[in-house]
């Protein structure tokens, strides 16, 4: 989608002032919470209180003498993108057969991949326990990786598939009879025009199982123990800033990681809201 | 000593165990799981428990989170990841009524200068837990300061919320008691006067989900005074947070360690609960967490400040009486409809 | 979105060869691509969802026991209802707040959009569980919330937020409005701006054009942010339990406590089942509604 081609008129002065106005309310909205776990995270006191009544390195202390907080984090990327990957391919193909195929079980087939949304957590940790079991996975990584797919999946489902809907297939058509195989026609026009569904959509699924506590509590062993795990057990007692602290770094990184793209793009900024 | 192979031993284990009683021809583990339930708990375990066992045995416990299900999923599935648990007393007689537990080997156990109540055939106690009357000093002053649960349920006596565990268990006991119910006569609880007397709170409750909520919504101020576990309180009440509680009319609770039905390591699970019961360990808990020692003779191992803390110090125990775990295994389905009914009227 | 409207919306593109036969022929294509998830599914969904709903039927005693007592009281009708209340507010008032941001997004370009975007995915990383802890402090009485309202003179005492329906909507929106923003989003950056400006030639007006043509093509973008949020909300557990009081329990909240605390497992897959149910029939219904809708405008 270039920029340049797009077309957009201008707003009136008083639609502009609205939507900024708005714009920065959501905004404090979103990041207010946020603020709070970072003030949090500097108390000097060993329960929550706010404001806190001083400041404090202590807690970021007492996380850099802990290696568990840092194993967690680790253990969380590496079950958070094989899912990411595994649910954008999965999801993919499912969202072309529900937006696309002519097929009397389209709409029995969609209701399927969406599914595991509407289930709760603990019933599928219930129900997917005994089947690690018989097949040997219990405790490995495969299987929390398996188990946040499932959840995970409908994300880039439901995106991917919105995305698709947002054209009309007359282009792809209009490819396969030009002669090219579907393959081509999906390669060369569909992934192009969806491709921001599935980025959206594959984020969605890596924080889904970022933040994924109850399989993760059925299927990880304590080699394997993911963030929310590490997280809950820590609030299990008392309410202490040393989880604020964690949320603080976990922010910063994931600042750290949506700022590359922005260090990247070298092109200027351009306010068209303003035009 | 004769040389032999780890290989060579497991051989000859294999084929002793083939003959006759494969327990004892097992290997010797070098770690067990145990089932624990975080933060500080976690620490004092590790500290009091499995750090002399480690010593004593030349085995590490590996720390996992407590997870109820779990425990239910993995012995149902045949292929159990845990050797023992940390869970509470009531929880401890769901599963042994749902026979997910190993029986115990008492015989392998001092049983002398236990608490009552501390044995039983598939679980033991490990230290006793009070549920009090609590309040937050700044809202309430100390001429006001609640004694009773009738004075908690006392609307006039001070403003603000009052707070209460978001489940029946405890809730309504406490109900009961305010209500003007004799400590012996509690069980059978009487489900209908126990929501009769929460009728009288409608409006002014605040309810925690978790223990740690409860702490903090006392120290915010956000209630008045209410239910609290006193593990929970002890830490911010001696780091200056504005709370306080009394044991009078408190409720007993415990933590009790489990073994899971068709755990590979009963024998060492076995030799930890020992080491769990043994006075000085028991004492070096107390220690750490508030929570009572079920061993008489861990009491004299502590100074008295720390004594006068205890649940279990005769001057406290007194004063309060012990939750009924069977009657909860028993009636928790019915009641929990009856009380998530009530929260919605 | 059939055959020949996909035809008739740029015929002079296509050659005289006729496209129905192509078309039959992707069948298999799909076929192909439907046998992946669908499998993966049957394994890692189907047969475990089975195995816990068939236990719904087992105990206390075989039959459907655990439905009957669902349907003849207790307070599980009234959760399902509640949490069926809670997840349509909470879809409401994202797509309300949702649907204006997105806007503004679409119309950023370079970095600013780059920023727009970091903006809304950064809150998605924090745990929900400290989230939550976070709108303690905010909501409760002493909180900043209150302070800043008696200060500014709206109320003369601090009030009670915490533990009310608002603060659980509040909870809930934070985690779910990413998920409505950005669906509708990627919709709006990927309309064809020649429309609208036919739409202009045409001699529309400015709002004309934006209900009539911006509008309906930016649907598929929020009726895919609508099923994500009011489906995850309905499943919803930790802002609920959390964050709610007496009356603010979800049937997400009442299934953990079966499962978990009384090991009620029959009951809690009877539960789990009537949910998943709903849920389907729910979302089979809203994605017949809007392909119709779609085939209309198509």
């Amino acid at each position: 989608m270039a920029d340049a081609d797009r077309v957009q008129r201008p707003l009136s002065p008083s639609v502009r002032y609205a939507l900024a106005a708005l714009t920065a309310l959501i905004f404090i909205f979103l990041f207010m919470p946020l603020v709070i776990v970072i003030i949090l995270s500097f108390s000097p006191l060993t329960y929550l209180a706010f404001p806190p009544p001083g400041f404090s390195w202590r807690w970021y202390q007492s996380l850099a003498s802990s290696q568990e907080w840092l194993h967690a984090l680790w253990s969380s990327f590496k079950v958070g993108i094989p899912v990411a990957m595994l649910s954008a391919a999965l999801g993919i193909c499912s969202a072309l057969v529900a937006a696309r195929a002519q097929v009397f079980w389209r709409a029995g087939f969609a209701a399927l991949v969406a599914a595991p949304m509407m289930v709760p957590h603990i019933i599928l940790a219930i129900g997917i326990y005994p089947l690690m079991v018989d097949v040997r996975l219990t405790g490995t990584f495969a299987a929390i990786v398996l188990a946040h797919t499932v959840i995970a999946m409908p994300f880039v489902f439901i995106t991917v598939r919105s995305s698709l809907q947002g054209y009309s297939p007359s282009l792809e058509l209009a490819a396969m009879t030009l002669g090219a195989t579907w393959w081509v026609s999906f390669r060369r026009v569909t992934l192009p025009m969806i491709l921001p569904g599935v980025v959206v959509g594959t984020v969605f699924a890596f924080t889904a199982s970022f933040d994924e506590l109850m399989l993760s509590l059925f299927l990880t062993t304590p080699e394997t123990n993911t963030l929310p795990r590490v997280i809950w057990a820590h609030l299990a007692y008392q309410v202490s800033p040393d989880v604020a602290a964690v949320a603080t770094l976990v922010l910063l990184f994931s600042c750290a990681l949506m700022a590359m793209p922005i260090a990247l793009r070298r092109r200027g900024a351009k306010l068209e809201l303003n035009g | 000593m004769i040389s032999l192979s780890r290989r060579s031993l497991l051989k000859a284990g294999a084929a002793a165990g083939a003959l006759a009683m494969p327990a004892v021809a097992r290997a010797k583990p070098d770690h067990i799981v145990v089932a624990t339930p975080g933060g500080v708990m976690d620490d004092a375990f590790e500290a009091a428990y499995f750090a002399p066992f480690k010593a004593k045995t030349g085995i590490s416990v590996v720390k996992t989170t407590n997870q109820y299900a779990k425990l239910k999923a993995m012995v149902d599935a045949g292929s159990v990841e845990w050797d023992a648990m940390d869970c509470s007393g009531e929880q401890a007689a769901v599963f042994s009524q749902q026979n997910l537990l190993e029986p115990f080997d008492w015989s392998m156990i001092d049983q002398n200068g236990l608490l009552p109540g501390t044995v039983n055939p598939n679980f033991t106690l490990v230290d006793i837990v009070a549920g009090v009357v609590a309040w937050n000093t700044s809202r309430v002053g100390a001429a006001a300061a609640p004694k009773t649960w009738a004075e908690v349920w006392d609307l006039k006596r001070f403003q603000g919320d009052r707070m209460f565990w978001k489940k029946p268990s405890q809730t309504f006991e406490a109900a009961l008691l305010a209500d003007g119910v004799a400590p012996d006569k509690l069980y059978p609880l009487d489900v209908a006067r126990a929501l009769k007397s929460l009728d009288k709170l409608k409006g002014h409750i605040s309810w925690w989900e978790s223990g740690a909520q409860s702490a903090q919504l006392l120290i915010d101020g956000e209630a008045a005074a209410g239910y609290a576990w006193n593990g929970r309180l002890a830490g911010p009440k001696a780091n200056g947070a504005p709370v306080d509680f009394t044991f009078n009319q408190a409720m007993f609770l415990a933590d009790a360690i489990v073994i899971p039905r068709g755990a590979k390591n009963k024998r060492e699970s076995m030799e930890l609960i020992a080491v769990m019961l043994d006075p000085e360990n028991q004492a070096n808990f107390a220690k750490r967490v508030p929570y009572g020692p079920v061993r008489s003779k861990a009491m004299d191992l502590l100074e008295p400040a720390r004594r006068a803390m205890m649940p279990t110090a005769p001057e406290n125990f007194s004063r309060g009486t012990l939750v009924n775990g069977e009657w909860w295994a028993k009636n928790g389905v019915d009641a929990a409809e009856k009380f998530n009914s009530w929260m919605l009227s | 979105m059939s055959l020949t409207a996909g035809q008739t919306a740029s015929p002079d593109t296509l050659p005289a060869r006729p496209g129905p036969v192509r078309v039959w022929s992707q069948r298999p294509v799909y076929v192909l691509l439907a046998t992946g998830p669908a499998l993966f599914l049957a394994a890692l969904f189907l047969l475990p969802l089975a195995h816990v709903v068939v236990k719904g039927f087992a105990a206390p005693a075989s039959g459907p026991g655990n439905y009957t007592r669902i349907v003849t009281g207790g307070p599980y009708l009234p959760v399902m209802l509640g949490t069926l209340e809670t997840a349509l507010m909470v879809t409401a008032v994202c797509l309300v707040l949702a649907y204006p941001l997105a806007f503004v997004g679409s119309r950023l370009q370079g970095r600013l959009y780059t920023v727009f975007m970091a903006l809304i995915l950064i809150p998605l990383f924090t745990s929900v569980v400290v989230r939550s802890y976070a709108w303690m402090v905010l909501f409760q009485r002493s909180g900043p919330i209150n302070q800043t309202l008696v200060t500014l003179g709206f109320i003369e005492s601090p009030i009670r937020l915490l533990q009310t329906p608002f603060a659980v909507t509040v909870g809930m929106v934070h985690v779910l409005l990413p998920m409505m923003v950005l669906p509708i989003l990627t919709s709006m950056r990927s309309l064809d701006g020649t429309l609208l400006q036919a739409g202009e030639i045409m001699g529309a007006s400015p709002a004309r054009v934006f209900v009539r043509i911006f509008v309906p093509m930016t649907l598929p973008g929020a009726s895919a942010g609508i099923i994500l949020v009011f489906i995850s909300a309905l499943g919803f557990f930790v802002t609920p339990a959390l964050l709610g009081g007496a009356r603010s329990t979800m049937i997400a909240v009442l299934i953990e406590q079966q499962a978990v605390d009384l090991l009620n497992w029959p009951m809690a897959s009877a539960l789990a089942t009537m949910l998943l149910v709903t849920a389907v029939l729910i979302y089979m219904g809203y994605s017949r509604l809007t392909r119709r809708f779609n085939e209309m405008r198509a």
